[in-house]
């Protein structure tokens, strides 16, 4: 016997009976929010939390002008994905309100991820690097630790239940000293604090030692590093002396693994001109390497990588082409029995099939500058994201925050111009985005407009930032669509 | 993808240019179809003095074929109608999209207890 006595959400249904005997002919329906997409002969139609169909421009007009036969297919589909609800049925507007606050969750966390660039120095000199490093004698470009504990207070102000400390360089390595210092000051803190803590090295590996590692596995360290591909592409894109970065990246990646386990390293790529033509052979390197993917990632339109004109040496079609080639081979290999995830492919399929938010900082609006990550540069200067601080190195400095050292948590978020930047670049709001069908699979990205337009919010037509997500959304959803067997693939990913 | 050059605005270049009625296309859907094609074109947007027709006019290059000009002009009419049936939707569901951000955003808990 059902409870008659419902409360909540539940008042705004009828009783079960009422949708039994209800005729779906004198149904009266009224649009809910979406947007929409030629993609070919057909239109992709997204609504407000990113639940998407195809429909033809028949059917589209028809729903737009409030004909659509009730009795159709396609009717109960876009139903289904709160494209239109029923006249007396307002419990989807509700309903579609919790889905958006859902997908919405990530912010009410605010910042979570602390970068610490501990050191400008390195010991590569890599054409393309982003962050435009220092020599490695320099030492004015390390972080000191009365930057690093004011680092900490301001890490501890956040709301978050997870921290993340990220420790980047240059070569992070160079100024071990207060790496352990930070960790062991960050881990004091939080015997009271009591937040979930994570720490994280990106590393080239060359200065890993014993003792570093000991450190390491005793207090939960994971390491991130670089793995460009074999060693013929490797030590091109990352030049060291000795020529040997490749060598040593693959003995160290062993090295670490043994100590702190197989899920405490992973190994991101950079794509540059020469990787376009060895998709296979990166791929190859990586399953060799025992990872069980790799996340394909253009040049960034910053630091060396603009200085060495290496980001004019591709455009976005070459990159799709590798990235197509790429996916074909990774297909290819989990056809036979081998799992090899495309992580950014994942990335995308999680913000397309789930309800909840990702947390990706690039993919996000508002845009995940300052509020999901922060950066504590060597010198004391915040910055919104790891791209602002790799603008700032090329000396501008329209994303810096303030300094550590001289100013307080409330006028670095609130008076440094952070909050009116994101406002002003809300995909809700600004023009293109906000009628955009890959809105809700999509973000705002100021710094990266920024750096390409000279203006946060840029001109979305001549944006490289909306033709990656236009086109690989649609490369990705033509396969979850059409391709049953790699459907399964992708399911995987998920 | 095809950009902007110098030579497309100066030198040897040609005008193409497609008259469209503000009865049919508004003029906001126009403007938005000219933003999505400045990729790859420089033009000008002008309206009659009667407010009835607005005149969109391609700088294009000498090389264009007449092919070429059908399809580059199939392409803006149909993505401005897009446009137009986009601004519907926009103006059909503006209230209850508010209503939704409303909701969503509400500092309070959705379902009451």
């Amino acid at each position: 016997m059902m409870n008659k006595s419902v409360n909540g959400l539940a008042k705004k249904f009828n009783p079960p009976e009422h949708y039994y005997s209800a005729k779906k002919q004198d149904a009266q329906y009224k649009l809910l929010p979406f947007n929409f997409e030629r993609v070919g002969d057909s239109y992709l139609l997204t609504n407000e939390v990113g639940e998407y169909l195809f429909l033809s421009g028949e059917d589209l007009n028809s729903l737009v002008h409030e004909t659509l036969d009730p009795q159709s297919e396609v009717y109960s589909s876009l139903k289904s994905r709160h494209v239109l609800y029923e006249v007396g049925s307002e419990a989807a507007i509700e309903l579609l309100s919790l889905k958006l606050r859902t997908k919405h969750a990530v912010f009410r966390q605010f910042t979570s991820l602390h970068i610490f660039v501990v050191s400008l120095r390195c010991d590569y000199s890599c054409p393309y690097c982003q962050v435009s490093r220092q020599t490695e004698d320099a030492d004015k470009y390390d972080m000191d630790e009365e930057t690093a504990l004011r680092s900490l207070d301001f890490v501890f102000r956040t709301p978050s239940e997870h921290i993340k400390i990220e420790f980047q360089g240059g070569e992070p390595l160079l100024n071990w000293e207060i790496i352990k210092f930070t960790v062991l000051e960050a881990e004091k803190i939080n015997k009271t604090e009591k937040r979930d803590l994570a720490f994280v090295i990106a590393t080239n590996l060359t200065l890993i030692s014993d003792e570093i590692l000991e450190f390491c596995y005793k207090h939960n360290v994971f390491i991130s590093t670089s793995l460009d591909g074999p060693a013929h592409v490797h030590n091109r894109n990352r030049p060291r002396p000795g020529k040997d970065g490749h060598q040593i990246v693959r003995d160290q990646i062993e090295r670490v693994r043994e100590k702190l386990g197989p899920d405490h390293i992973s190994a991101l790529m950079t794509t540059s001109e020469l990787s376009l033509s060895h998709p296979r052979e990166i791929i190859d390197e990586y399953l060799d390497a025992d990872f069980k993917g790799i996340f394909l990632r253009p040049l960034s339109p910053y630091g060396f990588a603009v200085k060495t004109h290496q980001i004019e040496k591709y455009d976005f079609e070459r990159f799709f082409e590798f990235y197509q080639d790429s996916m074909e081979y990774i297909f290819e290999i989990n056809e036979a029995g081998i799992p090899f995830v495309e992580e950014f492919s994942a990335l995308m399929l999680r913000k397309i099939f789930l309800p909840y938010p990702t947390g990706y900082v690039d993919l996000q609006s508002p845009a995940g500058a300052g509020v999901s990550a922060i950066v504590f540069n060597y010198d004391g200067g915040v910055y919104a994201s790891d791209e602002s601080r790799m603008l700032a190195e090329m000396g501008d400095h329209k994303f810096r925050l303030g300094n550590i050292l001289t100013d307080s948590y409330e006028e670095i978020f609130l008076e440094s111009g952070l909050l009116e930047i994101l406002e002003e670049t809300l995909t809700d709001s600004v023009p293109e985005c906000y009628q955009c069908a890959y809105k809700p699979f999509c973000g705002s990205e100021p710094v990266y407009h920024y750096a390409t337009q000279k203006d946060p919010v840029g001109n979305k037509a001549l944006s490289g930032f909306c033709t990656k997500t236009k086109t690989i959304t649609n490369y990705l959803l033509d396969i979850m669509e059409n391709d049953p067997a790699r459907r399964k693939i992708l399911q995987r990913w998920i | 993808m095809q950009r902007i050059k110098a030579s497309d605005v100066t030198g040897s270049s040609k005008e193409l240019t497609v008259s469209i009625d503000l009865r049919v296309i508004s003029l906001e859907a126009l403007k938005k179809s000219c933003y999505r094609f400045s990729d790859s074109y420089y033009y000008s947007l002008s309206v009659t003095d009667t407010g009835e027709t607005a005149t969109v006019t391609f700088r294009i290059l000498e090389s264009f074929s007449e092919e070429d000009e059908q399809e580059l002009l199939q392409r803006f009419n149909r993505d401005a109608l897009d446009q137009e049936l986009r601004e519907v939707v926009f103006q059909k569901t503006e209230t209850v999209r508010n209503l939704i951000l409303m909701n969503a955003f509400a500092n309070t808990d959705l379902i009451e207890e």
